[in-house]
């Protein structure tokens, strides 16, 4: 059904065996966990198991070097079954993405390894209350004493928070520089001074745990610095380029799952004596499903492939482009999906219901629609200011 | 601790999930043989070895085994050995492993489901002049020099101990075979597979083949199938509780 997008040997790889770990080992289970809202432990041996938790990490360093095709790939694939499950290695891939870009090689080699072979989850620790798009406004502070910064402040609404071991956290290093008065710091669990806050109770992603991260005189050797000091912004934003794929892989995934069990739907469903397919009505919604879904594709592959190959300096608009359309275009797939199935549709005997609410996040979380489109148009103001 | 496992491509019953070749598959016996050695593999330092007998496009099962995480794999293959019974089947991994002369532990799946003999294991046993055991269930524990094994009976099971080198014959246990990593499937691409044919295994013809097989099949009655088959008729709802009586009547549910 899926166009052929030549891909290579190692991708079609990590596609068959996350369809195999993803149908094998979370379709039983993602009822439990959406229900019980748990950490899903079991699921991650699994993917630790089958090499799924560094493809996008360096050979080097223990990954598959398959790049962000490789995370967009597996991302895409398990949450065709479950959009929530996979967002704990999507939202590593956020906490890692800093180190693979930032880190210097004693970094890498401290972390990035433990990640790949799935021994510890990442987390990135950005967001605060007064403090979400509008990045500048965080209130953490890191103050330098001799080799040391000493941390405090509360990070909120943060995935993996509690359940990861490795933290890429952000803080200002000077109130008096604004952008540039932002550092960034890798803070591992269990440091003095490191606490958890509550855990939050959310629509959809049930599974998947978001918490708050609360520093009180957390002491951090410089040493755990990404980067220059000051260069915290920048390595939020080019972090943030090179995830909002995942997010939009993410999107995809729920939407073709959707979609996938709608027409399955529609072809054994029967009203006024035929399968409700060969109405026209239902007929023209899947056409438009498949679409739009093999559209998102198309953009977000090549969006990806473009991040890899390095060709092109500037991503943020196609990424954030990506992270819009494949968003929206989620929330549009499982809604009509839903309005397919019917009644059965909004039943919890149905999977449906879960895509929609698990689709609803990719909306907002790393920047709203409304901010991927603001990052869009001031691309375009740019680009079209020189010429 | 050097493991061979023998094993067997055969047409499919149930669909294999790794499997691209949806018409082929490897026999599930084999596939809980595999799993068993992949076992031993994980508790203690060994080199497991597969083995298989068929045509040029039986490779996919082998490399499938490493996929999982099997370190070598041979392939026998021969027009001459079209047509083997169980003996000449069994002379002729006989003399593969007679090649490879290195061995501790021999497993095979307690049979195939197309064949349904189970001979091979235990003929090839006595060709190479070891114990065997059928119908093992579960290896209990291992080391260089003995093993013991849950072997299953009608009712319940009996516990043996072997020394090595042995032959077992495996049947379903705690042997559900493990996912395949990414690693290890492009290993498995990659890897290179060792092609023996009779002349390399210096044979005998008239051991081999339809012409080294005591056994020739005269006829073949594929009506079998039809036995024991009910069509039940009418709308799905009544067809399912016609299925229910029949399911409980038979105590099968």
């Amino acid at each position: 059904m899926v166009m052929n997008y030549m891909l290579s040997e190692d991708e079609k790889a990590i596609i068959d065996i996350a369809h195999s770990v993803a149908i094998q080992k979370i379709k039983p289970l993602r009822k439990y966990y959406d229900e019980k809202e748990e950490f899903p432990y079991e699921i991650m041996k699994e993917f630790a198991k089958c090499d799924l938790c560094g493809t996008y990490i360096p050979k080097q360093y223990g990954g598959l070097g398959s790049g962000i095709m490789g995370l967009v790939l597996l991302i895409e694939e398990l949450c065709k079954v479950d959009g929530s499950i996979a967002l704990s290695i999507a939202a590593t891939a956020l906490g890692t993405l800093p180190i693979i870009l930032f880190g210097n090689d004693k970094q890498k080699t401290k972390y990035l390894p433990d990640i790949a072979s799935g021994k510890k989850l990442a987390a990135f620790g950005l967001t605060e209350a007064e403090a979400g798009s509008d990045v500048c406004n965080i209130k953490t502070v890191a103050t330098k004493t001799g080799d040391f910064y000493i941390i405090d402040g509360i990070k909120c609404f943060i995935t993996n928070g509690g359940d990861a071991q490795i933290y890429t956290v952000f803080a200002k290093t000077n109130f008096t520089k604004g952008a540039r008065g932002i550092s960034c710091f890798i803070i591992e669990k269990g440091q003095q001074g490191f606490h958890f806050g509550k855990k939050e109770k959310k629509m959809g992603i049930k599974s998947s745990s978001t918490r708050e991260l609360i520093f009180n005189k957390c002491k951090v050797h410089k040493d755990q610095r990404l980067g220059k000091e000051g260069y915290g912004l920048l390595i939020a934003q080019t972090t943030l380029n090179n995830s909002r794929p995942g997010v939009a892989a993410q999107a995809l995934g729920i939407a073709t799952g959707a979609f996938e069990e709608a027409i399955k739907y529609a072809r054994i469903r029967k009203q006024f004596g035929n399968s409700i397919i060969s109405f026209q009505a239902i007929q023209h919604m899947l056409a438009d499903m498949a679409t739009e879904i093999e559209a998102a594709r198309s953009l977000l592959y090549t969006c990806a492939r473009t991040i890899d190959s390095k060709i092109q300096k500037r991503i943020s608009k196609e990424s954030a482009m990506v992270k819009l359309f494949c968003s929206e275009m989620a929330v549009r797939v499982t809604l009509n999906s839903m309005q397919i199935l019917g009644g059965n549709g909004y039943l919890r005997d149905y999977p449906i219901e879960k895509m929609f609410r698990d689709a609803r996040i990719t909306t907002l979380y790393e920047g709203t629609s409304q901010i991927q489109k603001n990052e869009i148009a001031a691309n375009l103001i740019r680009e079209f200011s020189t010429k | 601790m050097n493991i061979i496992v023998c094993i067997k491509q055969i047409i499919n019953s149930i669909i294999n999930q790794e499997s691209n070749n949806k018409r082929y598959g490897l026999n599930p016996f084999d596939e809980y043989a595999l799993e068993e050695s992949l076992k031993v593999k994980d508790m203690l330092k060994a080199k497991i070895i597969v083995i298989t007998m068929g045509t040029p496009d039986a490779e996919f099962i082998l490399r499938y085994s490493i996929s999982k995480g099997v370190d070598e794999a041979i392939l026998l293959t021969d027009n001459a050995f079209k047509g083997s019974d169980t003996l000449a089947t069994a002379y002729t991994l006989f003399k593969a492993i007679k090649l490879i002369n290195n061995y501790n532990l021999i497993l095979c799946g307690k049979q195939s489901p197309n064949g349904n003999t189970g001979f091979v294991g235990p003929e090839l046993a006595e060709m190479l002049n070891i114990p065997h055991i059928t119908c093992v269930k579960r290896i209990k524990s291992i080391n260089n020099t003995v093993v013991i094994v849950d072997r299953l009976l009608d009712i319940g099971s009996e516990v043996l101990e072997s020394k090595l080198p042995v032959l077992l014959t495996i049947t379903k246990g705690d042997n559900i075979s493990r996912l395949v990593s990414v690693k290890g499937r492009i290993l498995a691409r990659k890897a290179s597979i060792k092609i023996w044919d009779m002349k390399f295994l210096n044979m005998e013809s008239n051991r081999t083949g339809s012409l080294g097989s005591n056994t020739h099949i005269s006829k073949k009655d594929e009506n079998n199938k039809q036995k024991n088959k009910e069509i039940f008729t009418g709308n799905a709802s009544s067809i399912a509780v016609k299925i229910v009586d029949k399911l409980l009547e038979n105590k099968i549910i």
